[in-house]
């Protein structure tokens, strides 16, 4: 200050003020607290993974997450069913069925959830990620509906959709051929 | 950008870092350089209110990181957090419609002999006794040594308002620390509106 109108303090107060102390420590817990308040807005997230992944390794790591789910869906799934079929108890099948339908529509959401976070992430993300991603998905994706073929052989959808991803690629090893009818399967 | 392990990380570095990752850890480092300073601020333009004052910290971070996109680099984060911090707690004050003039009079308990040494007011309490918009100037001029251009934009008003605020303060806590009485002056006895929370007038005081 070189105003010449200014008000100057006398030299005591002045080395009072200089004395002052300029910072307080918050109290115990106050840390705590406010990354509690901040995370509950997503304003921080944990390092956790990101400290074991880096950055980018998260929405692949969400889409191998659902696909491990989805995978042991399909394996529950194939096991109830043998021994249900041993068993020959069809309320028994009857409430596996239910159970998976309920897995299938979970595990579906997350799916889809984790595409969604892969694509909206997808300008920041590496090439090589994206590239691992989408191999997982379309191989998600033709599992699903060979599954839903196996499901509904008489469902057109499904096979219809196989065969356009057979033509798409043609390098993949042929999922399923569709002739007009009846549907013929091969594995 | 990555934080190294071992090497201080700059402020700009922890920033684009929790702008990139929302990286925790990176807010960690950053509140911990920050908040004791910022808290003490908020601690003095309050009056001392320990309670309110970590709410407000708390919600200038929320603050902060929800907008930390606006945050260029043209100054210091500091400067940039403080701004905010200053804003939350002037926003807090108008809201409980504390923002009044203190009768410095009454207030400090002066008469019109030189106080003794017991009763000589410490300067957390004269600064406490001062109205709150030139106790704010005052604050971040004296103690904090921001200019009067950075005060006026951190506070939204002009840099010869925040010089006029300053002399007030000035005018006010040297005869509190000289053990003057103090004697307001026409309309400083007035509430400030909501708007206008700055003193209106001279300020000026006249020892008894």
């Amino acid at each position: 200050m070189t105003d010449e109108d200014e008000v100057r303090l006398s030299p005591a107060l002045r080395a009072e003020l200089e004395r002052l102390p300029r910072q307080a420590e918050p109290s115990r817990g106050f840390e705590a607290r406010l990354v509690r308040a901040l995370r509950a807005r997503g304003l921080v997230e944990s390092d956790a993974p990101r400290l074991l992944l880096g950055r980018g390794w998260a929405p692949a790591l969400r889409l191998a997450a659902a696909l491990v789910i989805f995978a042991a869906g399909v394996g529950l799934g194939h096991r109830l069913g043998r021994e249900s079929g041993r068993a020959g108890d069809v309320a028994s099948a009857g409430s596996g069925a239910e159970q998976l339908a309920a897995l299938v529509q979970r595990t579906g959401s997350a799916h889809a959830a984790a595409l969604g976070d892969l694509a909206a992430s997808a300008a920041s993300a590496r090439p090589e990620e994206i590239a691992l991603a989408r191999e997982v998905a379309m191989s998600s994706l033709r599992a699903t509906l060979w599954q839903m073929v196996l499901l509904d052989p008489d469902d057109p959808v499904p096979a219809r959709m196989l065969s356009d991803l057979d033509r798409a690629a043609p390098g993949a090893p042929p999922s399923i051929r569709v002739s007009a009818q009846p549907l013929v399967v091969s594995f | 950008m990555r934080l190294v392990p071992g090497t201080p990380p700059s402020d700009e570095d922890l920033v684009a870092e929790l702008r990139e990752t929302r990286s925790e850890s990176a807010f960690t480092r950053l509140h911990r350089r920050h908040t004791p300073r910022l808290l003490k601020m908020v601690l003095r333009i309050l009056g001392g209110e320990e309670t309110d004052a970590e709410d407000l910290v708390q919600e200038t971070w929320i603050r902060a990181l929800g907008s930390l996109h606006s945050f260029r680099g043209e100054s210091q984060f500091g400067t940039w957090l403080a701004r905010i911090g200053i804003n939350v707690t002037v926003e807090h004050l108008r809201k409980r419609s504390r923002v009044r003039l203190v009768a410095l009079d009454e207030a400090s308990g002066t008469s019109g002999r030189q106080p003794t040494h017991e009763e000589r007011i410490d300067l957390e309490r004269i600064i406490a006794l001062l109205p709150v918009g030139c106790r704010t100037v005052m604050l971040l001029h004296d103690v904090e040594g921001y200019t009067h251009q950075e005060i006026g934009r951190m506070l939204g008003i002009a840099s010869g308002t925040s010089k006029s605020q300053l002399n007030v303060a000035r005018r006010r806590a040297q005869a509190l620390f000289d053990g003057d009485r103090v004697v307001r002056r026409g309309s400083e006895t007035a509430v400030a509106p909501e708007e206008d929370w700055l003193i209106a007038g001279t300020g000026e005081v006249v020892a008894q």
